[in-house]
């Protein structure tokens, strides 16, 4: 469904990404792993057209997307859910999923506030008002809202308390069980294990592991080398 | 005494709810484009001369109004997509020198269609005499230009409150880049947010006429008091666009009562002081609405 195929990537002259090479299949939960500044931002902004690559190509079910806005990418089916959120601050909860609601697709917005009680109670809210974990629900609400095909993860457990992201990841896998296809990038190889089928470790802009949980999960050298576990 | 600080409290008013839509304009600009919009005064410029033609060749002020509001907004959206556009990504300093660079191109071509002389018009004839409020008489059409900027400041307020666009526009000012990873083309928005900047510009100017002399340069004076009302009020806010334009006019007519020489130095005096001790402004970092 998606594929990269050495993907180069710069910010000005500083070459971050040098030759990604990754596939996601439709169903399939991917985790990109990695440490601070290895490259997994970046590689999801190349993805989206945010920072679009240098060399290389992205192919989204069978098109490539070399050229294309972020708008029109996400228009062919891709979901973003940013590092940090970027829940706009001054509009409601509600107005938050009012604008990213797009027709056509399961995830109305009553729908989304029955999978997220927590957000349903504050829906009058200003995002501002939000904790950090219903801010972490309310991004991935509006991009299931916005009603991807795939949708791209950035990081949804950093900055959370261990309560938050044992919710994070019931959420994952119930959104898995939905059949929705992810993409996660992510530093908590615990939380990539219990949701993921299939996992890559990037390491300065390059992918230096693929595999599956099971293989993940045995591999003490390949965590102690790029993850620091 | 109470009928000329009523009467100056209205030219207050007056100039005051002008400068609100100049200064709603350049916040709505730099909110969405984050550039100070250095031509916004020659747009305000341009909207009187284009409304003023084509008063003169419709016999309808109302027509000229709202013609020259969207010849003016056209413009604005031609200079967006077409001159500014391509320069986001480079140095900011590139669009200062562009729409300084344009605010002389436009300033000098109303000096050669229109001319250098200044002119006078009158208000429509609707609007023409005054209303007697019992211990003093106002004109008419004052009372029209407050009453009609209030009802269109309200209705853009309504617009970004409450509607699905407002509320793009409102997290597009936040977060551009995330709004355009939901599928909204921001920069067709941003755009048409310059061309309603400027066109509001324009119909500032256009209500104004009846009351100034018209002249090619009369946007600089505009553009630095609307300055002052974003310096206080805190740019890119619109309440703060809202009391820092009603402050200015107010201040400006109320010290003319004691001394006209000093009634517009008087709100640099406030800027000064703003910009020391709350340089973010009143409203500022409070949001867009
Ligand atoms: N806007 C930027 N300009 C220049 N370098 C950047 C920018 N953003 C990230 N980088 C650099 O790119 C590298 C990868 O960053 P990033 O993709 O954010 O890593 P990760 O998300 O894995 O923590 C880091 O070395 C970082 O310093
Ligand atoms: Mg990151």
């Amino acid at each position: 469904m998606l594929e990269l195929h050495g993907v180069h990537t710069y910010y000005g002259k500083s070459h971050i990404l040098h030759g990604i090479d990754l596939q996601v299949a439709e169903g399939e939960v991917v985790t990109l792993l990695g440490r601070n500044g290895a490259g997994k931002t970046t590689t999801l902004r190349s993805i989206m057209g945010l920072t679009p690559p240098r060399r290389g190509e992205v192919r989204f079910c069978g098109k490539a997307l070399t050229g294309m806005r972020p708008y029109e990418i996400s228009r062919l089916g891709l979901g973003y859910v940013p590092e940090n959120r970027l829940i706009f601050t001054e509009l409601t909860v509600l107005e938050n999923l009012t604008i990213a609601w797009r027709p056509g697709h399961p995830w109305t917005i009553e729908r989304v506030l029955d999978t997220f009680p927590g957000l349903a109670a504050r829906r009058t809210h200003r995002g501002r008002a939000l904790s950090g974990g219903e801010q972490q629900m309310l991004a991935i609400a509006r991009t299931l809202v916005n009603g991807p095909r795939l949708i791209l993860l950035d990081e949804p457990s950093e900055g959370l308390a261990p309560l938050i992201v044992q919710a994070i990841k019931a959420l994952l896998l119930e959104l898995k069980r939905e059949g929705v296809t992810l993409l996660v990038a992510e530093q908590n190889l615990e939380l990539c294990l219990a949701v993921a089928d299939r996992h890559y470790i990037i390491d300065q802009g390059v992918i230096r592991y693929q595999g599956t949980t099971q293989d993940l999960r045995r591999n003490r050298q390949v965590q102690e080398a790029f993850l620091g576990v | 005494m109470l009928e000329l600080l009523v009467s100056q409290a209205l030219n207050g008013l007056v100039t005051g709810m002008s400068l609100v839509l100049v200064a709603v304009g350049l916040s709505i600009i730099f909110g969405m484009l984050r550039i100070i919009n250095f031509a916004h005064g020659v747009f305000y410029a341009l909207g009187v001369y284009l409304a003023y033609s084509l008063t003169q060749a419709t016999g309808s002020f109302f027509l000229g109004l709202v013609g020259s509001a969207l010849l003016t907004g056209l413009l604005g959206i031609v200079v967006e997509a077409g001159l500014l556009r391509p320069l986001y990504s480079e140095d900011p300093h590139y669009h200062l020198l562009l729409l300084f660079g344009l605010a002389l191109i436009f300033e000098e071509g109303i000096a050669i269609v229109w001319g250098l002389e200044g002119r006078t018009t009158h208000p429509p004839a609707l609007l023409q005499g005054t209303v007697d409020l019992g211990f003093t008489k106002v004109a008419l059409y004052r009372l029209f230009l407050i009453a009609f900027t209030a009802v269109l400041v309200l209705l853009i307020w309504l617009f970004l409150r409450t509607t699905k666009y407002g509320a793009i526009l409102r997290a597009g000012v936040e977060w551009p880049e995330m709004v355009e990873c939901l599928g909204i083309n921001i920069r067709r928005l941003f755009t048409a947010g310059y061309g309603v900047g400027v066109a509001l510009a324009a119909v500032a100017g256009t209500l104004m006429t009846p009351l100034v002399t018209i002249e090619p340069l009369m946007g600089n004076s505009i553009l630095v008091e609307s300055f002052v009302v974003v310096v206080l009020g805190g740019l890119g806010n619109f309440r703060g666009a809202l009391f820092g334009g009603l402050f200015v006019g107010l201040v400006m007519n109320l010290t003319a009562i004691v001394s006209p020489e000093f009634s517009n130095t008087v709100i640099f005096v406030f800027m000064a002081a703003f910009l020391l001790l709350k340089p973010e402004g009143l409203f500022g970092g409070k949001g867009v609405v």
